[in-house]
C-alpha cells in the first residue's frame, strides 16, 4: 500500500489515480466525521467534496511534517468551523432544529424484549441529540478522540490548540453529556 | 476532596491517556466516592452509545464529482509551475507587439510607393474588389480601367 505523502507527491505532479487512490481512502472517515459533525447529510456530502478538492489545490505546496491524517483532518476541522460561520448558526442549537441525520445506531444496547428495546432506541436518539447540542469546538473534540479514535495530541495539532486544552474540551463535553444520561434516566 | 480532578482523571482513563500512577489514585478514590462512581458509569455508557452510532456508507455520486472537479481545467491552472505561466504571458506580449511593429513597417513602406500596393507584394490581390481573372476586372479592362494586362 502505497504511502499517503507520496500519493500527494504523486498527485502533484498530475497523477491522477493517485489522487483518487486518497480520496478512496478517506472518503468514509471525512464524510462520517463531517455527517456527525455538520448540519445535514447534504451538508456532509458538500464538506467532503470541498474538502477533496482542497486537499488537491494544496498537493504542490503540501510538506510531510505531520502524519496525513492530522493534516487531512485540519482542512476538514477549517472547513466545519467557516460552514458553522457561513451558516451563522448559535454556538448551541435547539433540540427542535435538529435533524437526525448520521445518527443511526447500527444495534440497540438492549435486545431482550419490545419495553426494552423502545427504551434503547429511545435513549439513542437522545443521545445523538445531545451529542449535537455539543458548542462545536467539543462537538469537533469528541468525534475526533471518540469517532475517529485519535490521540490528544493529534486532536491539538488539527484543533491548533494545546494538549492540556484539548483534555479539558473532551472532559466538558463528556459532563454535559453523562448530565444528559442521566436527566433521561430520571 | 477533590472530585473534579479525579472526574478529570475519569475522562482520560476512558480515552487511555491516564498514567499508572493516577490509575491507582483513581481507583482508590472511585471506592469511596459514589457520585464518582456513578460519573463513572454515566461517562463510559455514553462513550458505549457514541461508539454505537453507525459509519454511514458515502454517497456514490461523491467520488464522481471530485474527479470531475479536480481533472483538466484544474490541472492547467495548478500544475503549471509560476515560472512557466510567467514565461508564457511575457512571450505573448512580446509576440503581440512584434506583429503590430512588422505591420507598422509594412504599411509604411509599401504605402509609400506608386508602383505596387500592400495587397500585391503580400499575393493577396485576390482579395481587391475586382481580382485579376474576375468578370468584374474583365468588364473593367473592356472599359479600359482592369488590372489585367
Amino acid at each position: 500500500m502505497q504511502d499517503d505523502a507520496e500519493l500527494m507527491h504523486l498527485t502533484a505532479s498530475g497523477d491522477e489515480s493517485a489522487f483518487r487512490t486518497l480520496v478512496e481512502r478517506y472518503q468514509g472517515e471525512i464524510y462520517n466525521f463531517f455527517l456527525r459533525t455538520a448540519d445535514s447529510e447534504d451538508d456532509a456530502a458538500d464538506l467532503t467534496q470541498r474538502l477533496f478538492i482542497k486537499l488537491f489545490r494544496s498537493a504542490r505546496g503540501y510538506r510531510k511534517s505531520s502524519s496525513f491524517r492530522t493534516f487531512i483532518f485540519s482542512i476538514a476541522r477549517n472547513l466545519l468551523i467557516d460552514h458553522y460561520r457561513q451558516k451563522n448558526r448559535a454556538d448551541v442549537v435547539s433540540i427542535d432544529e435538529i435533524s437526525d441525520g448520521g445518527g443511526e445506531f447500527e444495534h440497540g444496547l438492549h435486545d431482550d424484549g419490545p419495553m426494552e428495546m423502545i427504551e434503547a432506541l429511545e435513549l439513542n436518539e437522545a443521545f445523538v441529540k445531545a451529542v449535537r447540542t455539543l458548542p462545536d469546538e467539543w462537538r469537533i473534540a469528541m468525534e475526533l478522540r471518540v469517532g475517529r479514535q485519535m490521540s490528544y495530541k493529534e486532536i491539538a495539532s488539527v484543533m491548533g490548540r494545546s494538549v492540556s486544552s484539548v483534555e479539558t474540551i473532551i472532559f466538558r463535553a463528556r459532563e454535559r453529556l453523562a448530565e444528559e444520561l442521566k436527566r433521561f434516566r430520571e | 476532596m477533590d472530585c473534579e480532578r479525579f472526574r478529570r482523571m475519569i475522562s482520560k482513563k476512558l480515552d487511555g491517556e491516564l498514567s499508572r500512577d493516577d490509575e491507582l489514585l483513581l481507583s482508590k478514590h472511585l471506592e469511596v466516592c459514589p457520585d464518582c462512581s456513578r460519573f463513572f458509569a454515566l461517562t463510559e455508557q455514553s462513550n458505549e452509545l457514541y461508539r454505537g452510532m453507525a459509519e454511514v456508507e458515502v454517497p456514490g455520486t461523491i467520488l464522481p464529482a471530485i474527479i470531475a472537479e479536480t481533472t483538466a481545467k484544474e490541472r492547467t491552472n495548478v500544475f503549471l509551475p509560476r515560472w512557466l505561466k510567467v514565461a508564457v504571458a511575457a512571450a505573448s506580449i512580446v509576440t503581440v507587439l512584434a506583429g503590430i511593429d512588422i505591420g507598422k513597417r509594412l504599411v509604411d513602406t509599401y504605402t509609400s510607393s506608386d508602383q505596387v500596393t500592400l495587397q500585391e507584394t503580400l499575393g493577396l490581390d485576390y482579395l481587391s474588389e475586382n481580382p485579376p481573372g474576375s468578370l468584374g476586372n474583365a468588364l473593367l479592362a473592356s472599359s479600359g480601367g482592369g488590372q489585367d494586362e
